[in-house]
């Protein structure tokens, strides 16, 4: 359907859209570097042996802020398939991006309150999250890669615990612009006290959704049930409960995500 | 057409060699490569456009058990005992149909072990258990197609540092559309409602 | 001939008999017929008596809601509530009843949250079947099979903060024969706070994991507040009028101790137990994670302070509440006070009289000492003297002109200082009496016995407070 005129427009249109479209898409990214880091929830057998519970994470790249609106709203505009009007059921439910006011045609710039470009990106599914990722090159960040960043290495663990549970204690705001609080010692900004976020395997914490039971052991395949390795990290224990309570086309109003990278 | 085709090509050869696309008012989907006729529906799995290679070694995509009622459940070859019960409660099913019924319904496995389950040994496994006809097809995806599709289904899952898996349990009734129609507990001896559930797709 | 009848008359009322039991048994089936949505309410207002008397399809709307509110004056908390509020919405259903519970889960919260019902028959009470994301609802059934007064509550980890939060209420499943009624039906719910300021510390006050893992509460009060019961939020009934109290204990961890401060509970339903009650009870224990409801009638008008009898939660961490009873007195049963009258204990005749007075001045002249001698005299010694110095004939000797007081002062300071008893003749006639010993400082002393002697015909002499001093003795012992 395309003329030859209008190729023509397109190819010389083609660098500047790629010009435009690495300014606005690049995100920084952090390279975090290798080590190792107790998970929160281990098997029973390993939660009193000191020596058993850390578990080695290999040296990856990670954004070093959750992506805002403005960034994926430049993915949506080059990808119309995750235009909210084309958005499919299985791939979200009914609140896919809300909160930006135009919901037909192409997403435009001009049309998001200025305020809420730099603000994260929120009422995003997990196959949205991954979509977007995916067009970067990049990937959503595995559980265990995005709790070992916020852990930060033990940096600055009591006033961190503060932190979130403050977030966590406090009904639902509009969220700020990123990298409004300082970094961590990773360089890594928001992981506490902005948005949850998803993460690659957000489906494989293994306990059931009544948390009380410490895990049938024929339930899964015969590994066994696991149990928490500090029962004081209470603020712990809400993560992977919000975690177990999402389906992958879930979205909420004060969820986003930011991208990962393998280190090679 | 030809112009048509073309232009198609040039689309994606343009996307292959770089991520961003330019938006075109006209247009509201990329089609994928296959050239089935309409697209999924809006709650089918087969929206997801991964691919995935068979234990005879062929790939195909989700879209291709299209057509016919879907019997299927996220297993892998190593597996002690949850995984091989599974596979009895899907013949089961299997044989509640009967042989003239159970023809027109795929039976599908798919791997949660990319590494160890290979063509060649979802081969054995198929031999293993006697699910050789037709209508069973057994797979293997990458991990992020597979995390992916476990994600559609709900199926959760998490490797162990012995490199088994840790799962839930479940077995899918999908209709021909490729839509979730029935959830049955794979641990469950009883599989008369997801037989049941089967049956009303083929009427 | 006439047997016939008779025959068929007993055969008639026979049968009659046995269909009328085939149709009594029908009327009490459990079959579900028709559906209705749950009424709910805040505390403390009770849903209305149920009133059908067949099982039906109930479906329950309840909201999760997070929210920042009074705790107490001046402190608030960001309390987790099914419903808007502490305690959660009260649900009234019947045994047999196929409930549809809809768990939604507010988009603006923050937690995933489900809930476990102590009235479900079910894996968690429910919470395996209800976890909820922000943003989501979700639904699963039950049928009640029991009978009574359940508490429930959101079991999402970590469980001691979702419930130290305020996310409990109550469930009354009412049996199938239903309740009684009753004049006023309330709803109380005890829960304790933890937070990580003092009790008392303005502004927003955060959770406290510790104190809560301590089993510490800064605050344990009634239907999520310190006050929630008290001035106008009392409950009222009217003089005569009973009263049903539906109240649980959502904890997280204490126990209550519930007592109504002036009512003896008439009924007692423990542990929300529907069939049999405990009678005449004061004080009832209802464990956290529990519930009971006690009936009984005011029959005298008042405020009936409701508490957990472990006092200084009631006292100093505010599980206190108010009952206002309007209407008459009722003196038969309670009379409130009728006089207040000076105790003086059972004792001896002899006694050493109390100081009736402060510390006089000192007098500087003679003319002082009368003064300030007059009141002593007439506070003390006047009672038995007279103030006419007279004294009572046959009892109490005369001062007026009296012959004992010529001989000398020493033997007046003694008598004051230490006491007289035994026979004595004074101006002529026998007395045989007791003259307590008199608590008085050397210069009252002085006083009082100048006023004495300057007055009614006596010597005018003057008594100094050395003079008192020299010739001052100990009090004598009574002697029987």
């Amino acid at each position: 359907m395309l003329s030859n005129k209008s190729k023509l427009v397109s190819l010389l249109a083609l660098p500047a859209v790629l010009i435009y479209g690495a300014a606005v898409l690049a995100e920084e990214m952090v390279m975090i570097p290798q080590g190792n880091y107790s998970p929160f929830f281990l098997k029973k057998e390993l939660v009193n042996n000191s020596t058993a519970t850390k578990i080695k994470i290999d040296a990856f790249w990670m954004d070093a802020a959750p992506v805002t609106n403005l960034q994926f709203q430049a993915f949506v505009s080059q990808h119309p398939d995750w235009h909210p009007t084309n958005i499919k059921k299985i791939f979200s439910d009914s609140h896919y991006l809300d909160h930006w006011q135009n919901t037909h045609g192409t997403a435009n710039t001009a049309d998001l309150n200025k305020a809420n470009l730099d603000a994260p990106v929120v009422n995003v599914s997990w196959f949205a999250a991954a979509a977007y990722c995916e067009a970067q090159d990049k990937r959503l960040p595995s559980t265990d890669e995005w709790e070992y960043t916020l852990n930060d290495n033990d940096r600055d663990k009591e006033n961190l615990q503060k932190q979130i549970i403050r977030w966590y204690s406090v009904p639902n705001r509009a969220p700020l612009a990123v990298k409004s609080q300082p970094a961590n010692g990773f360089g890594i900004f928001d992981l506490a006290g902005l948005i949850w976020e998803w993460t690659a395997d957000f489906n494989s914490y293994m306990a059931p959704p009544d948390s009380r039971n410490s895990g049938d052991k024929t339930q899964f395949c015969g590994s066994g049930s696991l149990s928490a390795s500090n029962l004081d990290d209470y603020a712990a224990f809400m993560r992977y409960s919000y975690r177990e309570s999402l389906k992958g086309n879930f979205t909420g109003k004060n969820l986003g995500f930011r991208c990962a990278k393998d280190a090679k | 057409m030809k112009i048509k085709l073309k232009h198609k090509l040039l689309l994606s050869f343009i996307l292959a060699c770089n991520s961003p696309a330019f938006a075109d008012d006209h247009e509201h989907e990329h089609h994928p490569q296959q050239s089935a006729a309409s697209a999924p529906s809006t709650d089918s799995i087969f929206n997801i456009t991964d691919n995935w290679t068979a234990a005879n070694g062929n790939t195909f995509q989700l879209g291709a058990l299209g057509g016919k009622p879907t019997v299927i459940a996220m297993v892998y070859t190593s597996c002690q005992y949850v995984c091989p019960l599974t596979v009895q409660n899907i013949k089961r099913i299997e044989r509640s149909l009967g042989a003239a019924k159970a023809a027109n319904v795929n039976f599908a496995l798919f791997s949660l072990d990319p590494e160890r389950d290979t063509p060649a040994k979802l081969s054995e496994f198929a031999k293993l258990h006697g699910i050789t006809n037709q209508s069973w097809t057994l797979a293997q995806g990458n991990a992020s197609s597979i995390r992916k599709l476990a994600v559609t289904l709900g199926v959760k899952y998490k490797k162990v540092e012995s490199g088994d898996y840790e799962h839930d349990a479940t077995i899918f009734i999908l209709d021909k559309d490729g839509v979730v129609k029935y959830q049955a507990d794979a641990m469950n001896k009883n599989m008369n409602g997801a037989s049941d559930a089967v049956k009303a797709l083929l009427k | 001939m006439k047997k016939i009848p008779l025959l068929v008359l007993g055969a008639t009322l026979c049968i009659a008999n046995i269909a009328g039991a085939a149709t009594a048994a029908k009327s009490s089936s459990d079959k579900v017929i028709g559906q209705e949505t749950a009424v709910l309410t805040d505390a403390p207002a009770v849903p209305p008596r149920i009133t059908r008397k067949h099982a039906t399809k109930i479906i329950v709307n309840l909201e999760v809601k997070e929210l920042e509110g009074r705790l107490a004056d001046g402190v608030t908390y960001t309390f987790w509530t099914f419903g808007g509020k502490v305690p959660g919405k009260f649900i009234r259903i019947r045994e047999g009843d196929d409930v549809e519970f809809h768990l939604n889960n507010h988009p603006d919260n923050k937690m995933p949250h489900n809930i476990d019902l102590h009235a479900v028959t079910g894996p968690g009470g429910g919470a395996a079947a209800s976890l909820t994301a922000p943003g989501h609802s979700s639904v699963f059934s039950f049928k009640a099979l029991n009978p009574g007064l359940y508490v429930y509550h959101c079991a999402t980890a970590p469980v001691a903060m979702h419930v130290a939060n305020g996310m409990y209420g109550l469930i009354l499943v009412e049996p199938k024969a239903g309740m009684a009624k009753v004049d006023h039906e309330f709803y109380v719910m005890q829960g304790d706070f933890y937070t990580q300021g003092k009790n008392g510390e303005q502004g927003l006050q955060a959770f406290s994991m510790a104190k809560a893992i301590d089993e510490k509460p800064e605050y344990v009060v009634f239907n999520g507040a310190a006050g929630a019961l008290t001035g106008d939020n009392a409950l009222k009934a009217k003089k005569g009028e009973t009263v049903r109290l539906f109240v649980g204990v959502g904890g997280p961890n204490l126990t209550s101790s519930f007592h109504v401060i002036g009512e003896i509970f008439d009924k007692v339903n423990h542990e929300g137990n529907t069939a049999s009650p405990a009678k005449n009870i004061q004080t009832t224990m209802i464990p956290a994670g529990g519930a009971a409801y006690m009936e009984f009638k005011v029959n005298v008008p008042g405020t009936y302070i409701m508490v957990d009898h472990s006092l200084t939660r009631a006292f100093n961490k505010g599980a206190l509440g108010m009952l206002k009873v309007s209407g008459d007195e009722e003196k038969t049963i309670y009379s409130g006070k009728m006089t207040d009258e000076v105790y003086l204990p059972e004792g001896t005749s002899m006694r050493n009289a109390e100081r009736t007075q402060a510390l006089a001045p000192t007098a500087r002249t003679k003319a002082d000492r009368i003064k300030l001698g007059e009141s002593i005299y007439n506070n003390n010694c006047a009672a038995c003297h007279q103030t006419t110095g007279v004294g009572v004939p046959q009892a109490f000797p005369p001062l007026a002109k009296s012959d004992y007081l010529l001989n000398g002062k020493a033997p007046t300071i003694k008598a004051v200082t230490g006491g007289l008893q035994g026979k004595l003749i004074v101006n002529g006639n026998e007395y045989n009496g007791v003259m307590p010993a008199w608590t008085l400082s050397d210069e009252e002393v002085a006083n009082v016995l100048t006023y004495i002697y300057s007055n009614w015909g006596n010597n005018g002499d003057e008594v100094t407070p050395e003079e008192v001093k020299q010739h001052r003795v100990a009090p004598i012992k009574h002697v029987e």
